[in-house]
């Protein structure tokens, strides 16, 4: 045998059948929904997600999207994220006279004296307003072989968005840019400044039915258990013991108290139990003096994660409503920004029931169906 | 909005990569004509690295992965296992649990293939029933001879000829062993690239190779 073994395997090799595209296009399906519905990576907070929705279909939602240059992008001068200093800085979090237990405690009680009751065929629509970190460059362009360069900043916008209460019709969702912020330590690219000023409206269409845990509208949220320990059981569900090595199991649990809620409407049972649920969970605990996105005080409740950043929820002190979510930098070596800045900061501004949702046309004769 | 090359549907919340290009009279024009925004340039292609940073803070932009490399990663997944089926399930697979795993990608690699091959690797390897049907088939395949046989090497000839000694001794190798073997041999990937894959230095990937070939001509001189 004087011929390498290895050439003679690779030799042997057989032939493959072809991806077959409708496995490959499930494939696809499932990771943008798991990536819609996925705890943040480090350092950036997950966008609201409209995949929920949209799920099962990615390039087809882009198709329809509307863009209008309306020229301005700036609201009311309030609110931490308006101030158009260079970076924003909080105090570091102070823990507050009442305990997370509590504070979750009022909130549930609160959250039964107050309910929406959509039917089937209408909309949940959700107005916010929201700042998040985006990041881009840092690559290598492979036409020209220049490097280009790392950028960090905070993006703004005002969303609103329609949801089917049922989940069985198409919603929308409109997106209006507003001025970004800097990311602490980073200065503001140029081109952030581009959007400013878009409104942008996207169809949400309703393609293949999503997996049960990924649904986040209505009519499966009302399935959700009404029990503080069958909700707790569903935060932390499914927590893999790979997952388990570089996120804790309470922060995937807390991040998803935080997903069950964004830009959703969450039945009064299953928000009461979610709060008491969201009690238990280690880690856990209240901050005064917590700013939402539109400038409201409230009480922050949250959690440190494994980014070195405090993710708040942030209640009405009076009524215990909850009016936004933020996050703080308390590590600054993990969070690689400085101790105190505001790193994402929302406001929920108001969830109402509506007849219809607006229908965005589709353009260029791309066609947006699922298929 | 930009199509980010098809990642997610809310592509437009997101911010996009974006040619360093931008002026400020462009971003003027932008803003004050009533008409629809002049569309930014598709993204440039970033590397493999750069997709899955930008992915950290906009997590739709991982399909972009998908998209470059699910074609690879299924062929390969099919070559190993004889059921389809059960292919596709191990690239689906894979790509998410690369997602999971996406903030701990060493982004001085550009290349993600073969991190990607690594995850495909283990999961391969957790179908030891799909993987022994698709050796012992391949053992009883017959060799090509029916088309084209004047183009084929002398070379090919003999390794038909191996061909069931050949996926004999493959099955009797160790599963990390043939783990290495098959992803330089198939999958057609460097020593280093296996390294990568595999997490282990590249002196392993060598000494394990020799190794392997060596059970490989022991396992053919002594066939029957």
């Amino acid at each position: 045998m004087n011929k390498d073994e290895i050439r003679l395997v690779a030799e042997i090799r057989p032939d493959a059948p072809p991806y077959d595209p409708e496995a490959k296009s499930a494939a696809r399906r499932g990771l943008v929904a798991a990536a819609a519905s996925n705890p943040p990576a480090r350092s950036s907070w997950r966008r609201p997600p409209v995949l929920m929705l949209a799920g099962a279909l990615a390039a087809a939602t882009a198709a329809s999207v509307t863009i209008l240059a309306t020229g301005s992008g700036e609201g009311p001068e309030r609110g931490p994220g308006r101030d158009p200093a260079r970076e924003i800085v909080v105090t570091l979090p102070k823990l507050a006279p009442v305990s997370a237990g509590e504070v979750l405690g009022r909130a549930a009680r609160a959250a039964v004296r107050t309910d929406l009751d959509p039917r089937d065929d209408q909309f949940l629509k959700v107005e916010s307003e929201t700042m998040y970190g985006a990041s881009s460059g840092g690559g290598v362009r492979h036409d020209t072989g220049e490097t280009v360069p790392q950028s960090r900043y905070l993006y703004r916008t005002k969303r609103v968005i329609w949801q089917s209460a049922d989940g069985t019709r198409d919603g929308a969702l409109r997106i209006e840019h507003l001025e970004p912020r800097a990311y602490p330590g980073w200065p503001i690219p140029q081109e952030a400044h581009r959007e400013a000023g878009m409104v942008e409206t996207l169809a949400l269409r309703v393609c293949e039915p999503l997996p049960a845990h990924l649904r986040r509208d209505y009519a499966a949220l009302k399935q959700l258990p009404t029990d503080a320990e069958g909700m707790r059981a569903r935060l932390y569900a499914g927590v893999s013991e790979d997952d388990g090595k570089e996120i804790s199991p309470d922060e995937v649990a807390w991040e998803r108290v935080g997903e069950m809620l964004r830009e959703t409407y969450m039945p009064a049972a299953q928000r009461a139990a979610l709060f008491r649920a969201a009690a238990t969970i280690p880690g856990v605990d209240a901050v005064d003096g917590a700013e939402d996105a539109a400038g409201r005080t409230g009480i922050g409740v949250g959690r440190t994660g494994r980014d070195g950043v405090r993710a708040d929820l942030i209640f009405d002190p009076e009524t215990y409503e909850l009016l936004g979510e933020r996050g703080v930098v308390v590590d600054e070596k993990l969070a690689q920004a400085p101790e105190g800045s505001l790193v994402a900061s929302t406001a929920q501004l108001s969830i109402t029931v509506a007849d219809g949702a607006p229908a965005v046309e589709d353009e260029g004769g791309v066609s947006s169906d699922c298929g | 909005m930009a199509v980010d090359g098809g990642v997610g549907g809310e592509g437009a919340d997101a911010p996009r990569e974006r040619t360093p290009c931008d002026d400020w009279t462009k971003r003027v024009v932008t803003l004050s004509l009533p008409q629809r925004a002049t569309e930014p340039a598709p993204p440039p292609p970033f590397d493999d690295a750069a997709l899955i940073e930008a992915s950290l803070a906009d997590p739709d932009r991982f399909a972009v992965l998908f998209d470059r490399h699910a074609d690879e990663i299924h062929r390969y997944a099919a070559q190993r296992l004889d059921d389809v089926t059960v292919a596709d399930d191990v690239t689906a697979e894979t790509f998410l649990v690369a997602f999971r795993k996406r903030a701990r990608y060493d982004l001085a690699r550009p290349d993600a293939r073969p991190w990607l091959y690594g995850i495909a690797s283990k999961l391969i390897s957790g179908h030891r029933r799909a993987e022994t049907r698709r050796l012992k088939a391949l053992a009883r395949q017959a060799p090509e001879r029916a088309t084209g046989f004047e183009e084929r090497s002398a070379e090919r000839v003999t390794a038909d000829g191996l061909r069931p000694a050949l996926a004999a001794a493959l099955a009797k190798l160790g599963s990390a062993e043939r783990e290495l073997l098959l992803l330089v041999a198939w999958a057609e990937l460097s020593y280093e690239e296996a390294a990568q894959a595999l997490d282990i230095p590249i002196g392993t990937v060598r000494s394990r190779l020799s190794r392997t070939r060596t059970k490989i001509r022991r396992s053919l001189e002594s066939r029957p």
